[in-house]
């Protein structure tokens, strides 16, 4: 009896022209959006891969220098583009895609695609997500706004109710019905774009194949919700045209308003601090110390006297080991901790930011799916500072070997023009290489997110399971 | 025309009695105050950050003045008075910072635009330009995605929706109320009854409209008089964007379709041109026109310098007096003529580079601009920014300006340091003045 | 005056009216009876230039509805099966609004007078029509047909659906624009309101106008026979055809 009327219900929708026309639609946009995506995305990765070696190469073949002009020199770190953003471009157009390292200083990630692009750009990237999260929805509510209020309308209901048929077999039909054609059109595409997964830079994209099924379900969840919270507000509409302007009206404030409103009130809520103020935050406590009594030359002095009492000399010319190195280390890793605590500080600021729009999920599916996505994707905020971190992180090390080399191969009373190093030393630096975080690490910060997901889709079969029954019949 | 104003007033009667529209009224007003809100708060914000580094500026120069001023007689002032008025030393150890300011326009707060994409101030320098530009302002990359919900967004977005559902049951909603017989009837052909409704509904749209610019500019204390060009300009944009939204749904009308279905058409076109197209666009262009590595900018300088450092001091000067005649004594040793020209020599090669790349941007954009017309939220948004200088155009013109101003400080440090002479006062306070604050 | 000239209207092979010669003069009511389907709305539709005929022609006051909708709109008054009617709008606003289209917007006094002229209680004149029942609407329609001071009157199954009072009140408001010279077609199913009122009788069936008759000249139980008669040879010709 169930098949029966799921069966029915998929025919009379094959055979509504008009679906019929937005389904097409919507798989040739699918199809173009993972297939441009897809070229686009190889395009950026191979763009960025080239320019990575290219910059390596010129470190390596720097010539003959003092280690700490070498640091000077610097290097550049690369923001490769992961696998899976040809499926959601997210964050991608408005992050930094380089930075360069160098000795004393971290510089900020530049040079994001919206700087470049005109205003168009503000309009949105056209990918399988936005299809998925926002054009998708449009086509459940063509499919169910009518799915009770025309059968009332028809009087077809009372007979199906006559026919011995409870409500709630009847409404969860309707439900199963509508998801399985939405799974139609939404399978087929997710498989193709499974195929064009880029195998080849897996490597610095740890379990990928886990990343893009927990993708591929979490869309399948919030279709779920989006079909059951159709298909209830059909059911209690007195009239199609109500139904379809409340859907409609729905949909509007989820996906257009509420978004742009939430992370407007984020901004207000938990305001951003300026480039300038952080800088300057950060000039004045390497100056005067991080609390402020603790001034540079104070410190230099006490490290001066650590250094000379470890090795049991009196001056400086007299030590073994370069004291402009060490001198220079300690500076580089006092900055390293200050700018360590006023990034995580800006970072936390973000962090809230955004965690308000998580916890929206609960009241707009809509947030869930777009924050769980984008992780999925890699192309999230904790992506961005994952790779920040990382970046930040070789420039450390790199910058720590030169002074290193500095102290322990620069004799004291060598002129610094007479120190030189060639590529056995620049060659011992590994090229940068950024693996982005795992499914785990995902999960963990997108919990929030999954879980207004699951608390969506068990409150709607709640209220479902509760209400159903009484549907109107006529 | 006493037709007009007699179906007008009766139409008005029935619109202002249906709770659609009041119901959407309360909506476009409560988004667009809060847009309005929204932009005075994001625009309040960008000029306190501006303020705060004007101030500063401000006392840091004040303080370099006070120095000039100090009596050299007095043994402790003498090197405090050296600092503030040799070029080099100002210039070097200091490095001291100058400072410009892009000052929103009057109307930025309405259409945020591009504004929040780059710095709104540069505090440059005597050293090379490029390095000194790679600046952005803290801002949350998600924020950026979302986009701004200020005047411009509700104009754009929400009015057509407005406009949608004023117009798309017309027709329908006479004839399923079966009240399009008896006006059939009547001595009036239908299509001017239709055409006189459509025509209060566009005039309705424009009220609102016109209602939430004026007090956008009140809200944002701008005022109307003294800006009464770019006034007009948002008003004349606006009501040909929304004239244009009046006609597509004249189209639907035209079809006399149902009501359901006029809606799905009204919300599919607006879906195509606001969604759609401005995204296929975006991805068409960035899967096939790739951005430049702007990286390399900063390769090419610290090569450059690297390349400076390793030669004689001839190799730079020689090349800056052929470029610099005017600055030319033939002295090829001079260590801060070397260390200030090398620079020179730095902004030489990246100035090449960077138009390189501004002529494959403006490839990649005017790629967009031939099919913006297929958007024209999109247009309007391009518009609307144009009017309120928030758009990518103003920020390169800003840099063009700093770049201006980098050559006019170095024109005065130069002429300084090549002659071996020393800041008088009115030179600091000619360097003053050309601070943008 | 109404009249139709070898009308004939045909959708495919269907012929839904055929070679309809009909004339109605001032001062008086012409009740067009028969099955559904028999071409009675298709008639009403053609006055009204709703549709457009396939052959022959129609006159309203010797202007030809096909060459000059506009018009002839002047001169005709329309009440359809269903009177909807603005329901945001009160009973007068609505006969100020369709009366004031191409026409003169009646004062409120006149308007209000003239609704209490068809019947309309006065505390209902100002109430908004959604609350109103279908009679009350007819007689607004009645009263913007009034107002419009139009000489001819088309009438689409007017009293279906009405209580045997509000049909009679009906009946009597025809009768007095009869005697103001109007003349009025009315498609009906009422036998007996088409024997009362009308002046003229005709029964059509498959889109002929199979009798015409005054309806003084016949009583109500000979014309149910007739009527019955009709619709039963009718069926029996098809059959043999």
């Amino acid at each position: 009896m169930l098949l029966l009327i799921i069966k029915k219900e998929i025919l009379a929708a094959l055979r509504n022209v008009r679906l019929q026309i937005a389904g097409i639609f919507l798989i040739a946009l699918m199809l173009v959006a993972v297939l441009l995506g897809r070229q686009g995305q190889q395009l950026i990765h191979k763009e960025r891969e080239k320019a990575q070696s290219a910059m390596y190469d010129i470190w390596v073949n720097q010539g003959m220098k003092h280690p700490h002009s070498a640091a000077h020199f610097g290097q550049f770190a690369f923001k490769p583009k992961p696998v899976l953003s040809f499926l959601d471009v997210g964050l991608d157009n408005y992050t930094g895609t380089s930075v360069f390292l160098e000795a004393h200083k971290q510089n900020e990630i530049l040079f994001s695609a919206a700087q470049d692009s005109n205003a168009m750009i503000r309009f949105g990237e056209m990918t399988m997500a936005l299809v998925l999260q926002i054009l998708l929805p449009l086509l459940i509510i063509f499919l169910t706004f009518n799915i009770f209020s025309k059968e009332r309308e028809e009087g077809t209901l009372k007979l199906i109710y006559a026919q011995g048929l409870s409500m709630r077999q009847l409404f969860m039909a309707k439900v199963w019905a509508t998801y399985v054609m939405v799974l139609a059109i939404f399978i087929p595409v997710i498989c193709i774009a499974y195929f064009l997964l880029d195998y080849q830079s897996v490597s610095m994209d740890p379990n990928i194949g886990l990343k893009f099924i927990g993708l591929t379900i979490t869309y399948a969840l919030y279709f779920l919700v989006f079909v059951l919270l159709s298909v209830l507000i059909s059911a209690f509409a007195k009239k199609s045209s109500i139904s379809l302007l409340s859907l409609l009206g729905l949909w509007i404030v989820a996906c257009i308003i509420l978004p742009k409103a939430t992370a407007n009130l984020a901004d207000k809520a938990y305001p951003t601090p300026s480039q300038f103020e952080f800088r300057n935050t950060i000039r004045e406590k390497v100056k005067n110390g991080i609390d402020g009594h603790n001034p540079r030359d104070e410190r230099l002095n006490a490290l001066k006297q650590k250094v000379l009492d470890q090795y049991e000399v009196s001056s400086v010319e007299e030590l073994p080991v370069n004291w402009s190195g060490i001198a220079m280390q300690a500076g580089e890793e006092y900055t390293d901790k200050i700018y360590d605590r006023e990034f995580t500080r800006v970072e936390n600021i973000f962090k809230k930011q955004n965690r308000l729009s998580e916890w929206v999920g609960f009241i707009n599916p809509y947030l869930a799916i777009r924050h769980l996505s984008m992780a999925f994707a890699g192309t999230d905020f904790d992506h961005h500072t994952a790779f920040a971190r990382a970046a930040e992180n070789y420039r450390r090390a790199f910058v720590k070997k030169m002074n290193k080399d500095m102290e322990l191969n620069h004799t004291p009373g060598i002129a610094y023009g007479d120190y030189n190093v060639g590529k056995e030393m620049w060659s011992s630096i590994k090229p940068f290489a950024y693996q982005l975080p795992d499914l785990t690490s995902i999960l963990s910060k997108q919990w929030r997110s999954v879980a207004a997901l699951v608390t969506w889709l068990l409150g709607l079969f709640f209220i479902a399971s509760i209400f159903s029954n009484s549907i109107s019949k006529i | 025309m006493k037709n007009l104003i007699h179906i007008l007033q009766f139409e008005w009667k029935l619109l202002w009695r249906s709770n659609m529209l009041k119901l959407l009224l309360v909506v476009m007003l409560g988004a667009g105050v809060y847009g309005i809100f929204f932009g005075k708060f994001e625009i309040e914000k960008q000029n306190i950050r501006i303020a705060e580094v004007k101030e500063y500026e401000q006392g840091r120069f004040d303080s370099l003045l006070t120095w000039a001023n100090l009596d050299t007689s007095i043994l402790a002032n003498k090197e405090k008075y050296l600092k503030a008025v040799s070029p080099e030393g100002v210039g070097w150890r200091l490095h001291f910072s100058h400072c410009i300011v892009n000052e929103a326009s009057p109307t930025a707060g309405l259409c945020l635009g591009q504004r929040d994409l780059f710095p709104t101030y540069y505090r440059i320098n005597l050293t090379d330009l490029a390095r000194q530009m790679n600046t952005a302002e803290l801002a949350n990359p998600m924020k950026l995605l979302t986009g701004n919900f200020d005047l411009s967004y509700v104009f754009i977005f929400l009015l057509p929706l407005l406009i949608i559902s004023l117009f798309f049951n017309l027709y329908s909603d006479e004839k399923e109320k079966g009240t399009l017989s008896l006006l059939q009837a009547q001595a009036i052909s239908l299509n001017t009854i239709l055409l006189d409704k459509g025509f209060l509904r566009l005039l309705t749209v424009w009220a609102i409209s016109a209602f939430l610019l004026v007090l956008g500019f009140l809200i944002q204390g701008v005022s109307i008089a003294n800006n009464a060009d770019i006034f007009f300009q948002w008003l004349l944009v606006i009501f040909a964007y929304t004239l244009l939204w009046t006609l597509f749904m004249a189209g639907i009308v035209a079809l006399k379709k149902g009501t359901a279905v006029s809606a799905m058409l009204g919300l599919g076109v607006w879906l195509i041109t606001t969604l759609i197209m401005p995204a296929l666009l975006n991805l068409f262009v960035s899967a096939n026109e790739p951005l430049p590595n702007r990286a390399e900018i900063i390769h090419a300088v610290r090569a450059a310098n690297n390349r400076n450092w390793d030669s004689p001091k001839s190799f730079v000067l020689e090349k800056f007096y052929e470029d610099n005649p005017q600055y030319s004594q033939e002295d090829t040793t001079h260590f801060y003529k070397w260390y200030y020209a090398s620079f020179a020599l730095l902004d030489k090669e990246a100035n090449t580079i960077r138009n390189d790349f501004n002529t494959q941007i403006n490839k990649r954009n005017k790629l967009i601009k031939k099919w913006e017309w297929m958007a024209p939220a999109a247009m309007v948004y391009e518009h609307l920014s144009k009017i309120s200088k928030t758009n990518r155009e103003s920020h390169l013109h800003f840099m063009e300006a700093t770049h201006d101003f980098h050559d006019r400080l170095k024109a005065i440090y130069y002429s300084k340091i090549f002659a071996e002479e020393k800041f008088n006062q009115q030179d600091l306070r000619v360097i003053q003045a050309m601070q943008r604050y | 005056m109404l009249r139709t000239i070898n009308l004939t209207k045909k959708y495919g092979t269907h012929t839904a009216l055929n070679n309809l010669n009909l004339s109605v003069q001032a001062g008086e009511i012409f009740c067009l009876l028969g099955a559904n389907g028999a071409g009675k709305t298709t008639t009403i539709n053609l006055f009204m230039n709703f549709i457009q005929a396939t052959s022959g022609q129609v006159f309203i006051n010797d202007l030809e509805v096909a060459q000059q909708a506009q018009a002839t709109k002047k001169h005709l008054a329309y009440i359809p099966e269903n009177l909807n009617l603005y329901g945001n709008l009160t009973g007068l606003e609505n006969l100020q609004f369709f009366a004031g289209l191409g026409g003169e917007k009646p004062k409120k006094e006149v308007a209000s007078q003239l609704l209490k002229s068809v019947g309309l209680q006065s505390e209902a004149i100002n109430k908004r029509v959604k609350q109103y029942s279908k009679g009350m609407r007819q007689k607004v329609g009645i009263a913007i047909a009034k107002a419009k001071q139009a000489d001819n009157l088309l009438l689409d199954e007017p009293t279906s659906g009405l209580d045997p009072q509000a049909s009679n009140d009906f009946a009597q408001l025809l009768r007095e624009m009869r005697e103001n010279k109007v003349a009025i077609l009315m498609a009906t199913h009422d036998l007996f309101r088409a024997k009362e009122t009308g002046t003229h009788i005709g029964i059509m069936k498959e889109g002929d106008l199979v009798h015409t008759l005054k309806s003084d000249e016949i009583k109500l139980n000979e014309l149910e026979q007739l009527y019955l008669e009709t619709m039963k040879t009718e069926s029996h010709a098809t059959a043999n055809n």
